[in-house]
């Protein structure tokens, strides 16, 4: 009975139709998988399609029916032996994919110049709760392209939403703080382009900066209480910052003369409290006691406006703004949210849209599916996981991690790639980028790199289609980055380790010789060009044991 | 006697002033030129640079090297700038450049002035549009012709440079000066050039000059024409072995000249399948006797050759450096020659599937002539598939030593699986009662199409990004021609026609 079951299931996966279904299907998978990669980028279509379950099924699918093909056609016939061989192949080459798929690493190796790394970077999101210093809770998350609920919780902490491919949208949050903190958001544009931005100087807008470049635009986000120091025009064009009291002063509105050392450098001083300040407003905005060090904790800072007058400078205070311009400083208020103002350069023109004191900005993540222009995904970047924890939602993004008391510890929340320490260090001595003559499109990527196993250390030179093998494991050249004007390159190899390598290459090696012998057997059999036809009925005898 | 001499030197110098008024001319063609990160002959260099900037390789009429030149040392304010125009085909372009209703193209010398305009659009644009597309190109003729007019553009060869050269710009100040001694000027360099680095580069000049490939392709002509006319294979197969040997002497030269295998970019991969599918055709049809094979084999050459002459827009030319990664000469020569090699293979089957599609459609075909034909067809997708599967192991061990990965559904990789897999399930399918002759011919005439997609499709459309609607590009308009048409053909082929019932496998 069991004996007949398992003949009726051989009959049915191994039959020819059930081939034709499955590789057609198959067939239709990988189209739509190709498409999804062109609009989405390749990490969502290798967790949407390439590495999801039912895919994963498909395979298995593929590989019982050739796996039962060939049992069917059991005992040997001598005709057949291109065919056992073409058809073990494939099922080798899978088995050897499959092995690399569950214990090959596949990970890359970022390598600042002259600093020794161990670090490998796998592909694999995780999340780590690091309780205190000592104790770190490490949890694989899904594979997954779309929004899921992980209802997972480590040790009190409940892990909710996760988008492992998001964006963010800007919410104003209550602050909640007796102190006010300015924020805004504003947008830029002239004929040609617009820029949306968010400026704020709360604390907890830790996703937005006080100060941003535009090209060559400088733009600063300062408290409002500095604003009338731009306006005053003084005639030393210093401004003195009281951060204690949050006020501003200039040298002139304090009646100080502004004098000059030998060497001609500008200072004044003045006394409060006891206590001598001297200040060089162009070399350092922190005041000097009497034995002329500097006072780095003062709440007294200066700062000179000439320096903002050569190349274009735009401070906001919220709903005002100022900036240099026809030699003189110019300051302009927004009367409400949406006003315009005229800006001097390049027809640019400044609209506040929102302004708050007691509310800040927040990056609120949502999901997004991703798009990519040209290899880059340009959307749907960032990752993040709603956590709850003693009744608190809080957001855990990549970019972002989050540190919460919880049972009398600190609690530091991650989302980061899987990596693993190799036992043996890399160093980069030098990355080397060679153009073609008289442009500057690359011809040769190029690392020196150092290999330290611990005892020894050996140099080693790694270039496209060169990589360096290192105890099973495999180095390549595989992309470089620039560490910041003028600071030369680092290189990222990738690594490679791959136990299912000797199964694959025999396979393949079976495939083509099988497939070779197949065919050439098949014409031997037929003479001349008018029996083709009957030698072709003879070769679909197959068939006959699919419908026996 | 001093005298004499004097005024003998003067004559000759009011005789020579004339030939050394404009250095400028033909002569220059065999100049070598640091152009695009290699050496070449500035004909090819002129030749390839006009084309880029007015679609015309002689839009003065006079030869290309000439125009060049007078163009490159425009910096000179001297009186034979030429007057070109460069064609401007985006509508939103011609907005920008404020161009009247029907006007197509504009002064070479005003593109410049836009420049900032489409600078500004060209980031303003965030995906790959074909509008981006074309604004990166405007971008990229500006540059060029800048770089031109200012004398940056032509490089000749210096000692003086550690590159080897300097642009013109440094070695003639003034026109006057270009006049004195351009001519000697620029004949000792490419004598001193010559004589240091050998004259390897001048082997792209008789090249371009000999236009082999047209030559293939008149001869391709005579030899359907032969076959068609003579009942004997004979006179067909020694045309085919001639094209065979004329693409083998230009291939070889290509390959001379760039130093790496012919298969590196689009116009060569259509060149060697081309090349390929007539071998290919030209050996079974000498095993099997068959002089169809030919026929397929001459017919995907003269498609292929077509595409290489006149679909220059998509498929260019020029041999350009390598990128850095398919540096592999021995990984390049096998991997992708087999599977252009397939690919061959398959397109004789593609062809004679759509023989046999069309003679259906007029004529009554007896069974058995059409289970010949099935055989045929089926001979070419063995060796197509045998081949494929082979290359594409190739590729994968490749990716393997390369990149670390044997496989990693990469689009190319991915359709040209794609690509045997419909093949095996049509092969696979031909062995049950489910793909009969019929149906059989009719499915391998629009498997190509998958081919087609692998080929040209992943780069053209799937590698544009598909949210930028890149079906109003070349390539993307080729491909969707092309598989109308096919579409249609079967469409046609299967309804209607001569009716013979046939039996069922």
């Amino acid at each position: 009975m069991i004996l007949k079951t398992l003949k009726d299931f051989e009959k049915f996966f191994g039959s020819l139709k059930f081939a034709v279904v499955m590789i057609s299907v198959f067939t239709v998978v990988l189209i739509i998988g190709t498409f999804v990669e062109s609009y989405y980028g390749a990490e969502f279509a290798g967790k949407f399609v390439y590495k999801s379950l039912p895919f994963m099924f498909l395979q298995l699918c593929l590989f019982l029916s050739i796996f039962c093909a060939t049992l069917l056609r059991l005992p040997p016939k001598k005709r057949l032996y291109g065919f056992y061989m073409l058809h073990s192949g494939l099922l080798i080459l899978f088995l050897g994919s499959f092995i690399t798929f569950y214990s090959g690493i596949d990970g890359s190796m970022t390598l600042v110049p002259s600093t020794p790394t161990r670090n490998i970077s796998l592909p694999e999101d995780v999340l780590t709760v690091s309780f205190g210093m000592k104790r770190h809770v490490s949890l694989k998350l899904p594979n997954t392209a779309l929004k899921t609920n992980l209802n997972h919780n480590v040790e009190g902490i409940e892990l909710g939403e996760y988008l492992p491919f998001a964006g963010h949208e800007v919410v104003w949050k209550d602050s909640k703080s007796p102190i006010k903190y300015s924020s805004g958001e504003y947008q830029i544009f002239n004929n040609q382009v617009s820029q949306e931005f968010t400026m704020s100087l709360h604390p907890k807008a830790t996703d937005f900066e006080s100060s941003t470049q535009m090209g060559p635009l400088s733009v600063h986000f300062l408290p409002s209480t500095l604003l009338r120091c731009f306006g005053l025009n003084s005639k030393s064009g210093v401004i003195i910052w009281d951060a204690k009291r949050g006020a501003c002063t200039t040298p002139e509105e304090k009646g100080l003369e502004m004098q000059a050392t030998k060497s001609k450098n500008r200072y004044f001083a003045f006394k409060e409290e006891g206590k001598i300040y001297t200040f060089f407003p162009d070399m350092t905005p922190w005041p000097l006691d009497e034995k002329f060090t500097i006072i780095s904790k003062s709440q007294y800072r200066v700062f000179g406006l000439g320096l903002f007058r050569d190349s274009p400078h735009l401070f906001l205070f919220g709903k005002s703004l100022a900036y240099y311009s026809d030699e003189k400083w110019v300051i302009q208020d927004f009367k409400k949210s949406g006003d315009s103002i005229e800006l001097p350069w390049m027809g640019f023109n400044l609209v506040l849209k929102t302004h708050h004191d007691e509310k800040y900005p927040y990056k609120n993540p949502v999901y997004q599916l991703p798009l990519q222009n040209g290899g880059k995904a340009i959307q749907g970047t960032e990752r993040a996981l709603s956590i709850k924890v003693m009744g608190q939602t809080y957001w855990v993004k990549d970019r972002a991690p989050v540190t919460i008391p919880f049972n009398g510890e600190q609690v530091v929340i991650r989302l980061h790639k899987k990596s693993i320490r190799t036992p043996f260090e890399i160093n980069l001595t030098r990355f080397k980028m060679d153009t073609n003559p008289g442009t500057m499109t690359p011809a040769s990527f190029e690392s020196f790199v150092d290999l330290f196993d611990g005892t020894s250390s050996k140099a080693h030179h790694l270039f496209m289609n060169n990589p360096l093998d290192y105890r099973n494991f495999t180095f390549y050249q595989a992309s470089y980055f620039q560490l910041g004007q003028g600071q030369g390159y680092g290189s990222v190899l990738s690594v490679n380790y791959d136990p299912g390598r000797p199964w694959k290459y025999l396979g393949s090696l079976l495939l083509v010789l099988g497939s070779t012998w197949h065919f050439y057997l098949q014409k031997k059999k037929k003479k001349g060009p008018k029996n083709k036809a009957k030698a072709q009925r003879a070769s679909v005898t197959k068939e006959g044991i699919t419908h026996a | 006697m001093l005298n004499l001499k004097k005024i003998i030197a003067a004559i000759l110098l009011i005789l020579a002033t004339p030939l050394y008024a404009n250095p400028c001319g033909n002569w220059l063609e065999s100049l070598p030129i640091l152009g695009g990160g290699r050496i070449k002959p500035l004909a090819v260099h002129a030749g390839e640079t006009l084309k880029f900037l007015t679609n015309k390789r002689k839009p003065q009429g006079e030869d290309s090297v000439t125009t060049y030149c007078n163009l490159a040392t425009a910096y000179m304010n001297h009186k034979n700038i030429p007057k070109l125009t460069t064609p401007v085909q985006h509508e939103k372009i011609r907005e920008i450049m404020e161009l009247k209703k029907g006007q197509s193209s504009i002064d070479l010398m005003k593109l410049a002035d836009y420049s900032t305009a489409i600078r500004s659009k060209y980031f303003g644009e965030k995906l790959d549009s074909p509008y981006k597309k074309a604004l990166s190109k405007q971008l990229t003729r500006i540059q060029i012709t800048k770089s031109i007019i200012n004398g940056e553009d032509w490089k000749i060869p210096s000692d003086k440079s550690t590159t080897g050269f300097r642009s013109i710009k440094d070695i003639f100040a003034d026109e006057s000066d270009f006049v004195a001694s351009g001519r000697t000027q620029l004949e000792d360099a490419k004598n001193a050039y010559i004589a240091k680095n050998g004259d390897k580069y001048l082997v792209e000049l008789t090249y371009s000059k000999l236009h082999i490939f047209s030559w293939a392709m008149l001869l391709v002509l005579a030899g359907i024409f032969a076959l068609t006319l003579f009942k004997s294979q004979t006179p067909g197969l020694v045309i085919s072995l001639l094209v065979i040997i004329v693409q083998v002497i230009g291939i070889s030269i290509r390959v001379y000249i760039s130093g790496r295998a012919p298969i590196t970019n689009m116009y060569e991969t259509v060149m060697f399948s081309g090349f390929g599918a007539l071998v290919i055709g030209t050996i079974i049809a000498m095993v099997k006797k068959e002089k169809i094979f030919i026929v397929c084999g001459l017919a995907y050459n003269m498609l292929c050759l077509m595409m290489m002459m006149f679909a220059n827009s998509m498929l260019s030319p020029s041999i350009k450096p390598l990128v850095p990664v398919l540096r592999s000469n021995f990984w390049l020569s096998t991997h992708v020659t087999t599977i252009m090699l397939s690919y061959a293979a398959l397109a004789l089957s593609w062809i004679l599937a759509n023989i046999v599609l069309v003679k259906k459609r007029f004529k009554t075909v007896e069974d058995k002539e059409l289970r010949y034909e099935v055989t045929l067809i089926h001979t070419c997708i063995k060796v197509g598939v045998v081949l494929l599967a082979a290359g594409i192991i190739l590729g994968g061990i490749w990716a393997d030593y390369s990149w670390g990965r044997f496989w990693g559904w990469d689009p190319k990789e991915t359709w040209s699986l794609i690509v045997l897999l419909i093949y095996m399930a049509i092969l696979h399918g031909k062995q049950t009662n489910w793909i009969p002759p019929k149906r059989f011919t009719a499915m391998v005439a629009g498997a190509f199409m998958s081919v087609m997609m692998a080929w040209f499709g992943v780069n053209y459309i799937l590698a544009s990004g598909l949210h930028s609607y890149g079906f109003s590009e070349g390539g993307a308009i080729f491909l969707a021609t092309f598989f109308i048409i096919q579409i249609a053909v079967i469409v046609l082929a299967s309804f209607g026609g001569k009716k013979k019932a046939l039996p069922s496998t």
